[in-house]
């Protein structure tokens, strides 16, 4: 009976050691192990990892959790800008210009998310800026901000926003971009133009 | 005791490695399972298009989810034979790709394309498939998986454009 009794007591013990261990490996939940593969462009970033099957068993654990159904990286890559060119944090209490030039993919887009990833709920219409609206020119920009500016520019409202991030997303990307992502050059600036007063530095 | 000792210790050495790799191995199947069954619960039927309504804040149903492209969904159940897909050609990037039921993306067709149709059959390990003929044959390890329709259609013209090809697509069983 004592053996049964340390036996079950090693086996609830050791499953339970055997559980979190792979849930913390895997970094399927928050405090986890990081298992991204970070790479920075110009202030925006990107996880290497999603878009592909997974290198080893906790790697493809990973991306299940954090790119399930994610488009190959041959077929499209994101990357992620949560700060302008001085290191501020975005926020809906500034404005801001995008500029940019030929980006190394088919097509483009810049999509504005609130700080927990959803499209802000507003009714502008305008929550992204893309490709189709800089019709071949090798130089862009558009403005970001909670209202629409004066004149004709491109934009993307922020309102409701609060602290945003931009997801630029590129389709059907170069080869060179896939092979060596931090050596390209020419991913788009966010310059901050003003902030309202108590907004921002 | 020393019996009592010796059990414990090699219950405690043992248990935390099979329990750690049967669970490093089981999650990717469990995410794709619990994703399944919130598309059914959705309302989405098994091998059968569903599309999606273009993402807009008021639509947007996960995080991040791309406001530039028109999505449409196929449960794929192949207990009872393969499945054929197919979906017509589009003029922008678009993509038809398969995902098993442990999240592999086991097969990705590009639409790109004037006035075709790209079509496939899908069938389980060990499903007969003679009746493919020259159409490619992708095998999934399980019974279970899904299919997606992606096309770039980054405003209303293009979505609506896009939502109408679906019902030139075929998911169904052979």
């Amino acid at each position: 009976m004592r053996i049964l009794n340390w036996t079950i007591a090693g086996t609830v013990l050791g499953s339970t050691a055997g559980l979190v261990s792979a849930i913390l490996l895997t970094g399927i939940t928050p405090g986890g192990f990081n298992r991204a593969e970070t790479v920075f462009v110009n202030g925006w970033f990107s996880d290497w990892s999603i878009g592909t099957d997974g290198g080893d068993r906790y790697v493809k654990a990973w991306v299940a959790r954090h790119g399930l159904l994610a488009m190959r990286k041959t077929e499209a890559v994101y990357f992620i800008r949560t700060v302008d060119d001085d290191g501020e944090a975005l926020t809906e209490n500034c404005r801001y210009v995008v500029t940019g030039g030929t980006l190394p993919a088919g097509w483009w887009s810049i999509t504005l998310y609130d700080r927990l990833g959803y499209l802000p709920m507003n009714d502008d219409g305008k929550l992204s800026f893309d490709a189709s609206e800089v019709a071949g020119s090798t130089s862009w920009s558009f403005e970001v901000s909670a209202e629409k500016p004066v004149g004709d520019v491109g934009w993307v409202s922020s309102r409701g926003g609060e602290a945003f991030d931009l997801t630029l997303r590129l389709y059907l990307p170069d080869p060179a971009l896939l092979d060596d992502p931090e050596g390209q050059a020419g991913f788009p600036a966010v310059r901050r133009l003003s902030c309202a007063e108590g907004g921002g530095s | 005791m020393k019996a009592a000792l010796v059990a414990f210790a090699l219950s405690t050495a043992v248990c935390p490695v099979v329990v750690h790799v049967a669970v490093v191995n089981v999650l990717p199947r469990f995410i794709m399972s619990r994703a399944i069954t919130g598309l059914e619960t959705a309302g989405l039927s098994w091998n059968g298009w569903t599309t999606a309504p273009r993402v807009t804040p008021e639509t947007q149903s996960v995080v991040r989810s791309s406001p530039d492209l028109a999505y449409a969904v196929c449960l794929l159940d192949l207990s009872g034979g393969p499945v054929v897909l197919s979906a017509p050609t589009w003029p922008h990037y678009g993509s038809l790709s398969v995902f098993d039921h442990t999240t592999s993306n086991i097969h990705i067709a590009g639409l790109q394309g004037e006035a075709g149709l790209v079509e496939l059959i899908v069938a389980a390990k060990g499903q007969d498939v003679a009746a493919a003929k020259d159409r490619p044959v992708v095998r999934l390890p399980g019974s279970r998986g899904l299919a997606l329709i992606r096309r770039l259609a980054p405003n209303d013209t293009l979505h609506a454009q896009a939502e109408a090809l679906v019902r030139d697509a075929t998911c169904a069983a052979e």
